[in-house]
């Protein structure tokens, strides 16, 4: 009879003997014998095999010849969709909130025998830039969003992380990356909170970090404007609308290039790592629940985002209605500063004008251009403006007119198209970002980074354009 | 176990530390540690490792006869301390964080100087008190208990008996990248094993033919498997499983570990689950395979860590 004692020593000498894999090894056969339970006790009715015309759509959107035109006709009609399809809600709001409702406050505010300062800062800051972001942000993403959606429900949105996945692996990222790109093209704040699908830790920062180069909704405006005002003129007549389209989609497809050399650069370097389990689930395609998705869409993504544009959105305004109104010296505060920033944009290809329209535009991009119309004709003196610190907009004719007498030439439009894409996301993007990763460190690099690389970019291209003409 | 009661960490205590690794290591292979050994492994003047060890004396951890320094019993113990926490440490980055293989030694050998004592029991029993770490080195248990062992090199074993790999040693790096590509693991059967020529070594690994480089086989240490390692003939992978072509599973590599062998288990990939690869993606990889009536994409060299019974005919729908 051994004491307990010794049973306990031989008990983990033993323990040495066993193999090295014992614990994996039991863990196996578990899952094994649960499995063989299951077979032996659970009857299914109807086959197993998928159906055959599942099949032959698997076939075709993965096959190499079909599944890149596919993917991009898709992107393509998606984003006419959403373009086009706003254009007219668009429109309809500009009316009502920044033309109507401008004036109507203003009357009200004049009415109740407000002083300037006071009806300026609520009225012409505040109020116009909200009312402007909502104008210009709602319908588009009350468009996209639900294509998205109905995308990825139907089933193909996994289909086309799955064919991507290739691409993304020797970038060192996660073929979910793909969607949340693409979900980017809509809002990169949405697009950040669509890395919670990426497991790992590291690949779900990369995505959060390169999601900013995915040109937003805030920013097509300004593509689309600066490539049909400048760059669709150059083109033989007739031919101005397509080569301006092919312009912004040349940018957007940079983003893409740019996303993928980032992920690379940040796998090779301050986020090394395995590639961790991949493990992507292809469902059967099913027909969208329309409307839940409509529902679901509109609450869960347009309006959250569409909250947080809101609540920057107004202190930006006043903040814009101030620049222009407070006095430094003779000059305002806004005209001291581009003549303060206007050597450093020289150097980008820009103007002092449109860096500082960047600054008080962080919070929405969507503010931009007419931020940058504003300020031009304040800074200038040109005719056709609204009045120091209001926004407004133009047809193409007027903002060439004023643009020019801003100084702006191609080089300009084509270095503001790259800084379009290339700076620090908007403050509503960042918040997410923090809110995402708890972590000040990697939301400082999400800001910093892109803008540096919009330094460089617009740096390089404005003295290698200047030593070619 | 504490034998500094403090938690910021001087370079005096990394310096001990390593020091009593040091002898540690000595001690297991019977020589006595001297000061000039000691200045090499810790790439100190000779005038720095005296005064460590006369530190260790001082702190009773060594003793000295003649030249050579042995370990005390307390000694010894705190030396198995800090081989346990580098251990453990090195199991948790392996299983729990995507950090690369090649850099579990460097973040282990910058936490066992910081980790207390609670922390790294705490650390185990998360763990499940493993008790080798991945590259298949004994972790010390908090008894402070270690088995021997006689590690045969791989360059060293007879043609022809099968082994299975025992450890893997992590450095030179260069050389350990290579056995880490080659998807060799603590637990991996190596069959058939044939020396070339060139010094090189030719075996069969889970279905594959693989060459070993002389240099590399040096890294790994063998025995002989168990009687319950009895794998098939026909043993292939996933990955090498034709698109339309249907297999039944073996088992996942030893080398398939962590969260990675998890989620396989938990989509159902077990022994015996049939698996159908039923497309590719444009590039080739990842491919979609039908498990369980499920379509999941898995990258080529996840595929490569199932290992399956040589396919069988696709049965009719």
């Amino acid at each position: 009879m051994k004491s307990t004692e010794d049973l306990l020593k031989q008990a983990a000498e033993l323990r040495w003997q066993l193999p090295q894999n014992l614990h994996d090894r039991i863990a196996e056969s578990i899952h094994g014998e649960a499995a063989r339970i299951a077979g032996r006790s659970v009857t299914r009715s109807g086959s197993n095999r998928r159906l055959a015309w599942q099949q032959r759509l698997d076939h075709f959107l993965t096959n190499p010849w079909t599944a890149f035109p596919i993917m991009v006709a898709v992107l393509g009609a998606i984003l006419w969709i959403t373009i086009v399809g706003a254009n007219v809600p668009s429109k309809m709001l500009g009316t009502l909130l920044v033309e109507q409702g401008h004036a109507l406050l203003t009357e009200w505010f004049l009415a109740a025998g407000s002083p300037a300062w006071l009806k300026g800062l609520v009225v012409d800051g505040m109020y116009l830039a909200t009312a402007w972001v909502i104008a210009v942000m709602l319908p588009p993403m009350a468009i996209f969003f639900p294509c998205f959606t109905l995308l990825e429900d139907f089933g193909f949105l996994p289909r086309v992380a799955f064919n991507l996945d290739r691409v993304f692996q020797k970038a060192g990222a996660h073929g979910k990356q793909a969607l949340t790109m693409a979900m980017g093209l809509g809002c990169n704040a949405a697009g950040v909170v669509a890395t919670r699908i990426i497991d790992s830790p590291r690949e779900r920062l990369i995505a959060i970090i390169t999601n900013n180069f995915s040109l937003c909704n805030g920013r097509w405006p300004t593509q689309i404007l600066m490539a049909s005002v400048f760059i669709g003129s150059l083109a033989p007549k007739g031919w101005g609308g397509s080569i301006a389209a092919l312009s912004v989609l040349v940018v957007a497809l940079l983003g893409f290039g740019f996303a993928l050399l980032t992920s690379w650069m940040l796998a090779r370097t301050v986020l090394r790592g395995e590639a961790t389990s991949f493990s992507l689930e292809l469902p059967p395609y099913r027909p969208p629940n329309f409307w839940k998705t409509l529902y679901t869409s509109l609450i869960d993504r347009t309006l959250i985002v569409l909250w947080r544009a809101v609540v920057f959105a107004l202190p930006a305004g006043a903040v814009i209605w101030l620049c222009a109104n407070i006095p430094v010296g003779d000059v305002s505060l806004a005209a001291w500063f581009v003549e303060l920033a206007d050597p450093l944009a020289w150097t980008m290809g820009l103007t002092g004008v449109i860096l500082l329209a960047y600054i008080v535009a962080i919070p929405a991009n969507e503010i931009v251009v007419p931020t940058i119309l504003m300020l031009t004709v304040l800074v200038t003196g040109a005719a056709g403006g609204a009045g120091a610190g209001v926004m407004f907009e133009a047809d193409d004719a007027t903002v060439r007119a004023i643009l020019t007498a801003g100084g702006w030439t191609t080089l300009t439009a084509v270095c503001l198209m790259l800084f379009s894409l290339c700076h620090n996301p908007c403050s509503t993007t960042l918040y997410t970002i923090y809110r995402e990763t708890r972590s000040v460190k990697w939301t400082t690099v999400s800001a910093l980074l892109p803008l540096v690389m919009g330094f460089l970019l617009c740096s390089i291209v404005a003295s290698v354009w200047r030593a070619l003409t | 176990m504490k034998f500094f009661g403090k938690t910021t960490i001087s370079t005096t205590r990394v310096r001990l530390e390593d020091a009593l690794k040091h002898l540690l290591d000595c001690d297991e292979s019977g020589r006595g540690a001297t000061v000039d050994s000691l200045a090499g492994a810790l790439s100190q003047p000779r005038g720095e490792a005296a005064e460590i060890l006369g530190q260790l004396r001082g702190r009773g951890l060594a003793t000295a006869t003649g030249d050579a320094h042995h370990l005390t019993e307390d000694g010894r113990l705190y030396a198995l301390q800090v081989v346990r926490t580098h251990r453990l440490y090195e199991t948790w980055l392996a299983r729990e964080t995507s950090t690369p293989a090649v850099d579990w030694h460097r973040e282990a050998h910058k936490a066992e100087h910081h980790l207390e004592a609670e922390a790294v029991d705490a650390l185990a029993d998360r763990l499940n008190n493993p008790r080798f770490d991945p590259h298949g080195d004994p972790i010390p248990t908090r008894e402070g208990q270690m088995p021997r062992r006689a590690l045969v090199s791989l360059a060293s074993w007879p043609d022809g008996s099968p082994a299975r790999i025992e450890h893997i040693e992590d450095e030179p790096e260069s050389l350990f990248l290579q056995a880490e590509a080659l998807g060799f693991a603590p637990a991996t059967r190596l069959d058939e094993p044939r020396h070339l020529d060139d010094g090189s070594i030719e075996c069969r690994v889970e279905g594959r033919i693989v060459t070993i480089p002389a240099a590399v086989a040096t890294l790994i240490h063998v025995a002989g498997p168990g009687p319950e390692d009895q794998p098939p003939a026909c043993l292939a992978r996933l990955s090498d499983l034709p698109v339309g072509g249907e297999a039944l599973v073996y088992a996942l590599a030893p080398s398939c570990t962590g969260s990675e062998r998890r989620r396989l288990l938990d989509l159902g990939v077990v022994p015996g689950t049939r698996i159908r690869c039923e497309f590719a993606s444009p590039f080739g990889t990842p491919r979609s395979y039908d498990i369980r009536g499920a379509l999941i994409a898995l990258r080529d060299h996840q595929a490569e860590r199932i290992l399956i019974h040589q396919p069988v005919a696709p049965t009719s729908a």
